[in-house]
């Protein structure tokens, strides 16, 4: 079966702003910054397909580049069959777009009305319309809210309306960019068991979802793709890619002071095949991955008390897409977070 | 989708976030007032100099008060235009309206059409005002004002167009407006008759639409004038609407493409 979404070697690059100086001193020189560097990948119907990366990534340029709203630099894209650029007006049929741009709406108006805007200027008959925004605010559970105004609606209110907005005219591909961004855990929560349960599970939608958050990477994902400066640096299904971790057990040391010394004197040790000190809280955090249980485990902790670390706990865990990111990108950007 | 929906919920959208902000509607009104009451002043200081060149007109302030309404209608739909199209690219709201399936040249007509109905509303309200303070309608010839308002708001449509793409680009609204706003108030005749400008600006002014509007407005509503005498000045605005409006159409799409390479539809 033809993937809905299919891009070779996508790339675009933008524009530099340039001072007045610069302007002046190389008038024919366009210095450029290359934001998504010749991506391919194929996404098939009722996948959730994930786009992992820092902020800056390249993500929102990719999805923009798909949804016709970006002319792409070089390289070819389709979206539900239609050229991404030669095509253009099909593919808008075809797609849906939620963003984590809470201003996207007109405050002054209701979720309701702000609805039927949006579901006439994609030339929904009048009954259809105001049939599918029924379903979709009783579904989002906005029903009992529809009259207020955007304005006094909540950030998850917010969130959920706008993918109600990308679910109108029932389109076969919703593009989710960063759909959490904004959000406490709890709205997070919710959102993201609208888009597992009701907009995969029950429509049955394509789902193309770009995210900093590993957890929801791991949590909606059937196959997700690390993306760091433009480039894919890993591609597959999330237990593929876990798989494909170098092997070892994953220790998280949580410390009440980080001992003078410690990260080298772990390095040293034989058995300590990689660590990284971040933080948790107010805490030092140190991760490290181990050949395997028992003896050195119990050698990083007796080198760690030496040192004068006292240990407030001690995780021993699967690996996580997490570990995957750090592997295959170097380190923990601050950028990225893991959410609760 | 019917060819009207499009612009009717454009205008239901806009009529309710307006009627939404009560103050600002009652401002607007009173903002209306005072300007022709300050021009009623002023027309009775020209009035005791000497406003016999205006005589024809039924003195300074029937003048004035036509070019102020004209110029206030087409500043709330060019207006509207650029800020509108401004806060939609800081919004977001740009980018939705263009991944519409629906086409580019019908949006930014629809998108530009609430503000020549609020334009409309502000022109009676300077017209009754003014009646009430004494100018004389009653030889006007309203069907030919009417007809005048519509070739005028096609080619106010046109050069909504250019303020649209020049925001496309710039990426700012009131300095757009602005410019419009003040060229065709130094240019078109509406404080002044063209003829007091140097003959170099005087020709400038033939290029200028709202010059033959409001040549028109004056005419119809307080000369009474009908085809026989307007003719040529409603030709001379129809063809320059004709020339302006797929200039404008493609200035738009240029700026559109633009926007969607340098990726300037939202910022």
């Amino acid at each position: 079966m033809r993937p809905v979404i299919e891009t070779h070697a996508l790339t675009k690059r933008f524009k530099e702003l340039r001072g007045y100086r610069d302007l002046l001193a190389y008038p024919f020189r366009q210095p450029e910054k290359l934001a998504v560097d010749g991506i391919s990948l194929s996404v098939a119907r009722g996948e959730i397909f994930g786009l992992l990366g820092p902020n800056g990534a390249g993500k929102t340029t990719f999805i923009r580049m798909l949804s016709t709203s970006l002319v792409p630099t070089s390289g070819d894209a389709s979206v539900a069959g239609h050229d991404v650029v030669r095509d253009p007006r099909p593919v808008r049929g075809a797609i849906g777009l939620a963003g984590g741009e809470e201003r996207s709406f007109f405050g002054r108006l209701s979720g309701r009305r702000n609805l039927a805007f949006f579901a006439a200027l994609r030339g929904l008959p009048r009954r259809s319309a105001e049939r599918q925004i029924e379903e979709l605010l009783r579904r989002l559970d906005l029903a009992t809210d529809a009259d207020r105004p955007f304005e006094a609606y909540s950030s998850g209110m917010r969130q959920k309306l706008a993918i109600a907005r990308g679910l109108l005219g029932e389109p076969e591909v919703l593009f989710l960019d960063e759909p959490t961004r904004a959000l406490d855990p709890i709205s997070a929560r919710e959102v993201r068991s609208v888009v597992a349960e009701y907009v995969v599970s029950e429509l049955g939608r394509t789902v193309l979802l770009a995210t900093h958050v590993l957890s929801e990477a791991e949590e909606l994902c059937d196959r997700v793709a690390l993306i760091q400066a433009g480039c894919i640096v890993a591609l597959g299904p999330v237990g593929e890619l876990r798989q494909s971790l170098r092997p070892g057990i994953r220790c998280d040391l949580v410390l009440r002071d980080l001992p003078a010394g410690l990260e080298t004197a772990l390095l040293e040790l034989p058995d300590v095949l990689g660590l990284e000190i971040t933080r948790e809280g107010d805490l030092p955090l140190v991760r490290l991955t181990l050949t395997g249980d028992g003896p050195p485990l119990a050698a990083v902790l007796r080198e760690t008390v030496e040192l004068g670390g006292e240990v407030f706990r001690c995780d021993l865990r699967e690996p996580s897409l997490e570990d995957v990111y750090l592997e295959r990108l170097g380190s923990t950007p601050a950028r990225l977070r893991v959410a609760s | 989708m019917t060819a009207l929906r499009l612009p009717w919920v454009f205008l239901v959208r806009d009529a309710r976030i307006e009627a939404s902000y009560k103050a600002g509607l009652v401002l607007r009104v009173l903002g209306g007032l005072f300007t022709v009451l300050l021009f009623y002043f002023v027309a009775e200081v020209v009035r005791r100099v000497d406003d016999s060149s205006f005589q024809s007109y039924g003195g300074y302030f029937g003048f004035v008060v036509v070019g102020l309404a004209v110029l206030a209608y087409m500043t709330l739909g060019i207006g509207g235009v650029a800020s509108g199209t401004r806060e939609s690219q800081a919004s977001g709201v740009l980018e939705l309206l263009v991944l519409s399936p629906a086409r580019h040249p019908a949006l930014i007509v629809s998108a530009s059409l609430p503000g020549y109905v609020f334009g409309a509303l502000t022109l009676t309200v300077f017209l009754l005002t003014a009646a009430a303070l004494g100018v004389d309608f009653g030889g006007a010839n309203v069907p030919l004002a009417l007809l005048s308002l519509v070739v005028a708001t096609a080619s106010f449509v046109a050069l909504g167009f250019f303020a649209a793409a020049l925001v496309f680009v710039t990426k700012r609204g009131n300095p757009v407006a602005w410019a419009i706003r003040t060229s065709s108030m130094l240019l078109a005749g509406v404080l002044y008759p063209v003829d007091v400008l140097p003959q170099p600006l005087r020709w400038l002014s033939e290029a200028v639409p709202l010059t033959h509007a409001l040549e028109l407005e004056r005419g119809a509503l307080l000369r009474g004038q009908g085809l026989a005498e307007l003719w040529q000045e409603l030709a001379v605005l129809a063809g320059l609407t004709a020339v302006l409006f797929p200039l404008g159409l493609a200035a738009c799409r240029l700026a559109l493409r633009m926007a969607r390479t340098d990726g300037n539809l939202t910022s």
